[in-house]
């Protein structure tokens, strides 16, 4: 078929062409767009800074020594990494003056419904998760990678006692509620809103990485003196085959402020 | 006579367990806090030119002094009323500049920068069966805007943690401390503080929690009274048993503790590596180079004609 000669400059269109081939130039113009858009995206993930959890996603750790055990819960923060305590270490000593826990004549009725650390940037939703038939502790549904979870038979925060929060470092969609939960460090706030209204206000005491085979369970669950939060999720380098992390983050905190 | 003996007696034994039921029942709840004015002696070192001779000849020399001056600080200290022995129980503690008119306060030897801080370490004397020994807390508290020379120090506030082992009463004193200056991150020791050695035993802040053991249900407290008024009156023995009401089990505040670990976490999809993303989008973007010359040479071959071959 005859095509006639059109100068660079264009000309009116050639009502003979098909429609597909007026369609060519744009498609065209649109796969290097998104070729190029490929390859930044492709140097934007080569360049970018290492994850913590999700680099090592892949990685089966196997047969590797256990690092010593630090004598006390640490500080927490990015700037050493997180250690894990001796299992009969107690909890890490307030960062402040405890102030006095709240009232617990609403047991029952009151829970926490949000928490908020502005520190890492969390601002969620918290459910409430209870055991499961092994006796092992429920974690939130995997399909609110966003949502934490209050354990129903601890107390509420601000109550005397450890209350237990945990939440999800990844999900199959991405980081989850807790992703950034290793990064805080000693003194920093946890405020919690329970249901009736009050704002309970946490100070981080220390925080540490521990092997989920030696988990701490009396530092984490045993008796206070005071108004504690323990806010839990998954760390260190994921086990294909197990399907789990390997490790458990854990931050200690202590009420001291309520309103 | 035997009447007599008999009342003083009885009247001994109400007594004794008056102090017993004090000891069980009354203190843990004046327990929780004191406040008072406890005199310190603090001393610091300094450096202090002297006139001396050497080789003949009069030099000035700079000789290590450590004067001292006392301070009457008010402490606060606050610890739970009781607790189950083998549980930690969290003490804090808090050293004021005095507040009295006319009193002297601690001050600042040098200027601190902005961005120093000042570190209190603190020590509790630890006396009874629970537990006998030293505690030490210590707390750092940065300045942000630094520390005038010559102004009154700030005394942070200290916690320390106790793990009595033993049932009884533990009576807790604030001791010493020392206040450390830390100038762009190099501690520096200012002062020493130690409790005067004369000051009244009204005059130191002290605070008794009442420990209970973690496996007795009941505290049984037995007194036992014996007078013994001349010969040959029969010594008579009057044994009272009080039991303290108030004590209670250690109830677990985590009813129902769960087994193992928490399972917080599952495997991210994998996407494309970034090495299969940057071969895609490479050979996308010379395809559609390719793909634009020839269309462009199709589009403007001139032959002449102005008919394509």
């Amino acid at each position: 078929m005859a095509m006639p000669f059109q100068p660079p400059g264009g000309l009116p269109p050639d009502p003979a062409r098909a429609p597909w081939q007026k369609a060519v130039p744009a498609l065209i113009v649109a796969a290097a767009l998104c070729g190029i858009g490929a390859v930044v995206a492709a140097l934007l993930i080569a360049l970018s800074p290492q994850d913590s959890e999700s680099s090592r996603t892949s990685m089966v750790v196997q047969n590797q020594p256990a690092p010593a055990l630090a004598p006390t819960v640490g500080p927490g923060g990015t700037a050493a990494p997180l250690l894990a305590a001796e299992p009969t270490a107690p909890p890490p000593l307030p960062a402040l003056i405890p102030t006095k826990p709240i009232e617990t004549a609403t047991t029952g009725k009151v829970r926490p419904l949000r928490i908020i650390i502005p520190s890492i940037g969390v601002n969620a939703a918290v459910g409430r998760v209870g055991v499961e038939a092994d006796g092992s502790i429920q974690t939130p549904s995997l399909n609110l990678p966003r949502m934490a979870g209050w354990y129903r038979f601890g107390p509420v925060p601000g109550q005397l006692g450890p209350a237990v929060i945990l939440g999800h470092v990844t999900t199959r969609s991405g980081s989850a509620v807790f992703h950034r939960l290793r990064e805080l460090r000693r003194n920093d706030k946890i405020r919690v809103q329970l249901s009736d209204g009050t704002m309970t206000e946490f100070t981080v005491d220390g925080a540490e990485q521990i092997g989920k085979t030696i988990f701490p369970t009396n530092r984490v669950y045993g008796n206070l003196t005071n108004a504690g939060l323990r806010l839990i999720t998954c760390g260190g380098a994921y086990n294909h085959k197990t399907g789990h992390y390997n490790d458990n983050i854990i931050v200690y905190a202590t009420l001291t402020a309520t309103r | 006579m035997k009447t007599a003996v008999r009342r003083k007696t009885a009247i001994n034994a109400a007594a004794a367990s008056s102090l017993a039921a004090a000891l069980f029942i009354a203190v843990p709840a004046v327990a929780s806090q004191m406040s008072t004015d406890v005199p310190y002696v603090c001393s610091w070192v300094t450096l202090s030119p002297t006139q001396t001779t050497v080789n003949g000849a009069s030099t000035t020399i700079h000789v290590p002094v450590t004067p001292s001056a006392t301070y009457y600080f008010p402490v606060t200290v606050q610890a739970p009323d009781r607790v189950t022995a083998g549980a930690t129980a969290t003490v804090s503690w808090k050293i004021s500049q005095p507040t009295q008119l006319g009193e002297p306060s601690m001050l600042a030897p040098s200027a601190i920068p902005s961005g120093g801080a000042i570190q209190l370490v603190g020590e509790l004397e630890g006396s009874g069966a629970p537990f006998a020994g030293t505690i030490t807390g210590a707390t750092q508290s940065s300045l942000p805007d630094g520390l005038v020379s010559q102004s009154p120090v700030p005394l942070p506030p200290l916690v320390a943690r106790v793990m009595p082992t033993a049932s009884g009463a533990l009576s807790l004193t604030v001791d010493s401390f020392k206040v450390v200056a830390v100038p762009r991150g190099v501690e520096e020791d200012w002062q020493t503080c130690s409790v005067h050695p004369r000051a009244a035993a009204s005059n130191k802040a002290v605070v008794v929690i009442n420990v209970q053991a973690s496996h007795s249900p009941r505290t049984t407290a037995t007194v036992t009274a014996t007078a013994t008024a001349g010969t040959p009156v029969p010594t008579q023995t009057v044994t009272s048993t009080i039991t303290a009401s108030t004590t209670t089990t250690a109830t677990a505040q985590v009813t129902k503790t769960p087994k193992g670990a928490p399972q917080t976490g599952e495997a991210m999809v994998e996407g494309p590596s970034a090495g299969a993303l940057f071969g895609g989008g490479a050979f996308l973007t010379l395809l559609s180079v390719v793909m634009g010359v020839v269309w462009r040479r199709r589009m403007i071959k001139p032959t002449g004609d102005g008919t394509p071959d």
